[in-house]
């Protein structure tokens, strides 16, 4: 699809759009459009992509300092019109959503464990754990952005409604989920068996 | 309120695949290019890469925005 991307190195790229060269500027576009038609496949219409190809153009003229050349230009260039577009039609879908009202939802505990015996005390000795871990460990804030990402927020809209950067609500996320490990590691929950817990049996150390 | 035993289930794999140190979502956008075209070729994944595959497994976001890249390079 994109012949565009075959008939220009990345020099001429890098050098076409630092000099604002309008017709380097055009192809850019041109090649950002049909980049984001194939990557949001039906989910925005022809107008929410051209403003979103524009809004790429843009960012794409701030940051091509930071261009390393360690892939091509298009794709660099592709990379950011997908996290711009991804982000304007997260925050679209959860505009009507309040950080506040996800919190205070309440959702009823299921049935997922059926299984009997050893396994499944062991299973529920660690959820057991787990859950008195986010109760003690986890500030506030911590707390609200697991229960949020747990529940399909996506951190930009995170990051919107506390006011936060995407960088520091990822951190927050990172800390919270380290001192919980260390949380399940102290009362002898080892962590390399925690993946298989997840989706299955628990076993102590 | 946490209370469902998947949102407790998904927050263990979470923790399960939790490393000291992670990159975060603006660090994976400034690598994800080589990662991809890297990817496209259905080439091995070089040890370079290894903290962007790791945030692809923990992050879904980033994920959802790779799978679309990678949508793009193979539509080429």
């Amino acid at each position: 699809m994109n012949q565009v991307t075959e008939t220009r190195t990345n020099e001429a790229w890098v050098a076409g759009v630092r000099a604002q060269d309008g017709a380097v500027l055009m192809s850019l576009r041109s090649y950002l459009c049909r980049s984001l038609t194939v990557a949001l496949s039906g989910r925005a219409g022809q107008g929410d992509v051209e403003d979103f190809a524009q809004l790429a153009l843009e960012r794409v003229l701030e940051r091509v300092d930071s261009f390393r050349g360690d892939s091509r230009f298009t794709t660099w260039a592709s990379a950011i019109a997908i996290r711009i577009a991804f982000g304007e039609l997260r925050r679209k879908a959860w505009g009507n959503e309040s950080l506040e009202v996800l919190l205070a939802e309440r959702r009823a505990p299921e049935a997922v464990t059926k299984e009997t015996g050893r396994d499944a005390a062991a299973r529920g000795e660690l959820l057991t754990a787990l859950k008195a871990g986010i109760a003690t460990e986890l500030s506030e804030r911590q707390f609200a952005i697991v229960t949020a990402e747990l529940r399909g927020m996506p951190t930009a809209v995170i990051s919107k409604e506390m006011g936060m950067s995407t960088g520091a609500i990822y951190k927050m996320h990172h800390d919270a989920r380290k001192k919980l490990r260390r949380y399940l590691e102290q009362r002898g929950f080892s962590v390399a068996d925690l993946g298989a817990l997840s989706v299955g049996v628990g076993e102590r150390r | 309120m946490i209370e469902t035993e998947q949102e407790l289930l998904d927050l263990l794999a979470a923790i399960a695949d939790t490393r000291d140190v992670e990159i975060d979502c603006d660090a994976f956008l400034d690598r994800v290019a080589p990662l991809a075209e890297q990817l496209r070729q259905e080439v091995a994944l070089s040890d370079a890469f290894y903290a962007e595959a790791h945030h692809l497994r923990i992050c879904s976001g980033c994920r959802e925005e790779f799978d679309a890249l990678l949508a793009v390079l193979r539509g080429e």
